[in-house]
């Protein structure tokens, strides 16, 4: 009996003592170059690596299953992020845009005291093909918009005349339709009328008519109102003299003019309400 | 009577939305998108295929409102439009009971009389007031008419739908 557990304790005492050398030949093989370590390595390198491996591999699931949601968050979070900077963006652009505009009225403005003006919005044009009108925001409600207001851009362009007002909404005779008309100074000191003309309007033009020759008038002459008759202030830019022909008959002539500022492209006017003449 | 009521009802309900759907078409979307250059006349043609179709009633109350709504999309403040299909309406539904036939040509040819007659009013203040170029004027009421009775094809059918809906 005593000579069995005897037999039994030194089998695991030297099992024992052989797994320490092992362990301190493995901590001393890190750090050592021998040949025993070397040996070491050899064996047990291929472990090491495998189960380096199978934990990246936890590691990178573990890591995905638990990232995933974290990230569809992140993604959603930054959706309504970049949703709300594109929307101040954009109202951003408009303030700018609106700022460029009463700056540019404000310069106008300037140079014209006494003027009464109210911003508008063109909301629509007319659908005719024998008119050219477009109807804005302004009423008698909602301002002091009167019939026979005159209409400009901010740059002090003038583009149409107020022919009708409702309690939200008033029409606007533009500049090149037919039954537009305003005595105008072309050029150096002549003074003339400018009208709407039917043939004309179709080509976004309207004409000054009666033109003598040696007048000096030449294509490229701006076109302004002249004041006369209290209807429009007198200094506002319509256009610019596009071509000069010879009336039916020879007697007169008569030029197109192409208008300063595209009015399919306006968006926004200012009507003016009140002006010293 | 209370059927004849619901009857009523969603008759003008449907030609409600048949009026609004002309508007949006001639009063927004053709004045921007126009065809070679021109707006057409749509409303002419349903007053003229709904007086065909239906009753004097219907007849002069869609003409009615069908002015009402031209009239606002050309921005016309004397009550043109509302005035001339009212009457128009009138006159098609009665020549329509002694003279003319029901039928896809007289539709076409009534049609054909209302725009030329549209065209006409438009521009007659232009010639005898404004004094307006007339080779002008001609081109375009020729050119309104043209592009207009491209829209015979869609509208015949739906006011022929929309009258046996009715009957």
């Amino acid at each position: 009996m005593r000579k069995r557990i005897s037999r039994k304790v030194v089998i695991i005492v030297a099992a024992a003592v052989i797994i320490a050398i092992i362990g301190v030949i493995g901590v001393n093989a890190a750090h050592s170059n021998g040949p025993v370590a070397s040996a070491f390595n050899t064996v047990f390198r291929p472990f090491q690596s495998l189960n380096s491996k199978i934990v990246d591999m936890y590691e990178s699931l573990y890591g995905y299953m638990y990232k995933y949601d974290t990230l569809v968050e992140e993604n959603e979070t930054l959706r309504k992020e970049n949703t709300e900077l594109k929307e101040g963006y954009l109202q951003y652009e408009e303030i700018v845009e609106e700022n460029q505009r009463l700056k540019q009225l404000l310069d106008f403005r300037d140079h014209h005291e006494g003027y009464v003006f109210e911003q508008a919005t063109l909301l629509s044009w007319g659908a005719s093909n024998w008119s050219r009108t477009f109807t804005v925001n302004l009423g008698s409600e909602n301002s002091e918009i009167a019939v026979g207001d005159c209409v400009i851009t901010e740059a002090g362009t003038l583009v149409g005349l107020v022919t009708h007002v409702d309690g939200n909404a008033s029409t606007v005779k533009s500049i090149i339709d037919t039954t537009f008309s305003a005595s105008v100074d072309v050029g150096s000191g002549n003074t003339v009328t400018a009208s709407g003309d039917f043939s004309l309007m179709s080509k976004g033009m309207l004409k000054i008519s009666y033109l003598e020759e040696g007048t000096g008038i030449a294509s490229g002459d701006s076109v302004v109102t002249s004041g006369k008759g209290g209807v429009f202030p007198q200094g506002l830019l319509i256009g610019y003299v596009d071509g000069l022909y010879s009336e039916a008959g020879n007697l007169s002539m008569y030029g197109s003019v192409r208008p300063a500022v595209d009015l399919n492209d306006i968006l926004y006017v200012f009507v003016i309400t009140d002006f010293n003449g | 009577m209370k059927k004849r009521r619901q009857k009523s009802f969603w008759k003008g309900l449907r030609y409600a939305v048949f009026l609004l759907l002309l508007y949006i078409l001639q009063g927004l979307v053709f004045s921007h998108f126009k065809i070679f250059g021109y707006v057409p006349m749509l409303f002419s043609t349903a007053v003229v295929g709904v007086a065909l179709y239906d009753t004097i009633t219907t007849a002069a109350a869609f003409g009615l409102f069908a002015g009402i709504l031209c009239d606002v999309s050309a921005n016309e403040t004397a009550a043109l439009f509302t005035v001339l299909f009212t009457v128009l309406a009138v006159v098609i539904k009665l020549l329509s009971e002694s003279v003319l036939t029901r039928s896809p040509v007289t539709f076409c040819a009534a049609s054909l009389a209302a725009l030329l007659l549209c065209a006409f009013v438009q521009m007659f203040y232009l010639l005898f007031f404004v004094g307006a170029d007339g080779d002008a004027l001609m081109k375009t009421a020729g050119a309104q008419t043209l592009i207009s009775l491209i829209f015979l094809l869609p509208i015949y059918p739906a006011v022929r739908f929309l009258s046996r809906q009715n009957a």
